[in-house]
């Protein structure tokens, strides 16, 4: 687009976020659940546990289990043969947390207890 | 002397540019509008707000596919770029840059702004206020289109602003005065996004139509929703006309009548402003302002 295709734009501003060692805590209920999700593909499939912009009360948190990620920037926890990541651009936000999965028909599910959460949002998906 | 066909006149902006594949996916989720849907070209206005409801910031997108600028006031430059570069995740791909001084925001208004177009080769029927069209490296838009005044808004690289203004001086308009296009936004009730309004509840401005409750959450939604679902929208803005220039910011009123001025702009001997008052309050009377600098009497456009 020609408008922007000019001079006149900075180079993209550099975020930089403080990288902290996680350490996380997982309990029964959680470990189960989430071998439970990966079942056999527990040798090539991971965990990642993230924070990104938006919710309520200004962060997200995001559960997704992918194929082992090729980038670097993540630590690497093991809990039961599980492997859970953590992106160190999070590490700040998720240090401490606890996972917790509860078995119910209504507002079941993964749960995160925070430590750096000033406020969490109602439905416990944001956090801030 | 010819009368001119319109007049034209740059408001200052600061622009900043969220780009990448995941650009709106990322901006979606912080801002207070549902902008899903938007496609390229899409024009729109959005709000990002604090956890207490508060507007942090107010911007006009131009979405350029997987590039969408941001058009807003310098004083928010910081707090926004913070905003829109915090929580950016692991697997998208955004990036924050700055694009002052890179494009300029012209508008053109007047008597007869449609003909001014025309001599540009540009379809008026073409410019709508939801879409940006393309013309000469730049872009037109319907900023507002009023009983009585049509204004058009344009996009413009710095590059092309000397052949741009020309062309506009060449189809019969000339340079026109900043105070007045900010007025006659204010008399039909727009909030300009060079007007300072961070710190206010976005209900209590008459920015309504920018807060999508049925979005899913956003910094700042709970509030939101509960002001809007307990009724408890306790003010509203107002353009009153005043014969002299009002002092920005809190006052109270004779009769004890809290009010925040937040724009003061000059129309031919009038001056309009933009007034936030108690909802409940009359505003077909009219009002006087004791401040140290002076008596300032106004009443409801």
């Amino acid at each position: 687009m020609a408008l922007i295709d000019g001079s006149g734009f900075s180079l993209p501003i550099a975020t930089v976020s403080e990288r902290v060692e996680v350490n996380i805590e997982v309990t029964e209920a959680a470990r189960s659940a989430v071998k439970s999700a990966i079942a056999d593909q527990v040798d090539t499939h991971v965990l990642i546990i993230s924070a990104k912009a938006g919710g309520c009360s200004g962060y997200l948190y995001d559960m997704i289990i992918v194929e082992r990620p090729e980038e670097t920037g993540f630590q690497s926890i093991d809990v039961d043969g599980i492997t859970i990541l953590i992106h160190d651009n999070d590490s700040a936000l998720l240090n401490g947390l606890e996972l917790d999965f509860k078995d119910s028909l209504m507002g079941g599910g993964f749960h995160m207890d925070n430590p750096n959460a000033n406020r969490a949002c109602g439905c416990g998906q944001s956090f801030g | 002397m010819i009368p001119a066909l319109a007049e034209f006149v740059e408001i200052p902006t600061a622009a900043t540019l969220v780009s990448g594949t995941d650009a709106r996916q990322h901006l979606n989720r912080i801002v207070t509008v549902d902008m899903q849907q938007d496609q390229f070209l899409s024009r729109r206005h959005s709000l990002i707000c604090d956890l207490n409801g508060r507007i942090s910031s107010f911007q006009l997108h131009a979405d350029l596919g997987e590039q969408i600028l941001l058009l807003h006031n310098e004083s928010v430059s910081n707090i926004l770029r913070d905003n829109l570069t915090t929580g950016i995740p692991w697997n998208e791909n955004v990036d924050v840059s700055s694009g002052d001084g890179a494009v300029h925001r012209l508008v053109l208004y007047g008597a007869h702004p449609e003909r001014v177009i025309l001599g540009l080769g540009i379809n008026v029927k073409e410019i709508r206020k939801e879409a940006w069209t393309e013309f000469l490296d730049s872009m037109i838009s319907i900023l507002q289109s009023g009983n009585e005044h049509t204004i058009f808004e344009m996009l413009i690289p710095t590059r092309n602003i000397e052949q741009i203004t020309e062309a506009l001086s060449i189809n019969g308009a000339q340079e026109g005065n900043l105070h007045s296009c900010i007025a006659l936004q204010s008399i039909e009730g727009n909030i300009d996004t060079s007007i300072e309004i961070a710190g206010h509840i976005p209900f209590n401005i008459g920015l309504t139509e920018l807060v999508d409750l049925k979005k899913g959450c956003y910094p700042g939604q709970e509030i939101h929703a509960r002001i809007e679902s307990r009724g408890a929208i306790n003010k509203s803005i107002s353009a009153f006309r005043s014969s002299t220039l009002i002092p920005l910011g809190k006052q109270t009123a004779k009769q004890d009548i809290p009010l925040e001025v937040i724009s003061s702009e000059q129309l031919g001997d009038s001056w309009i402003n933009l007034i936030v008052h108690p909802r409940d309050l009359e505003t077909g009377s009219e009002f006087a302002l004791i401040t140290s600098e002076g008596e300032f009497n106004f009443h409801h456009v």
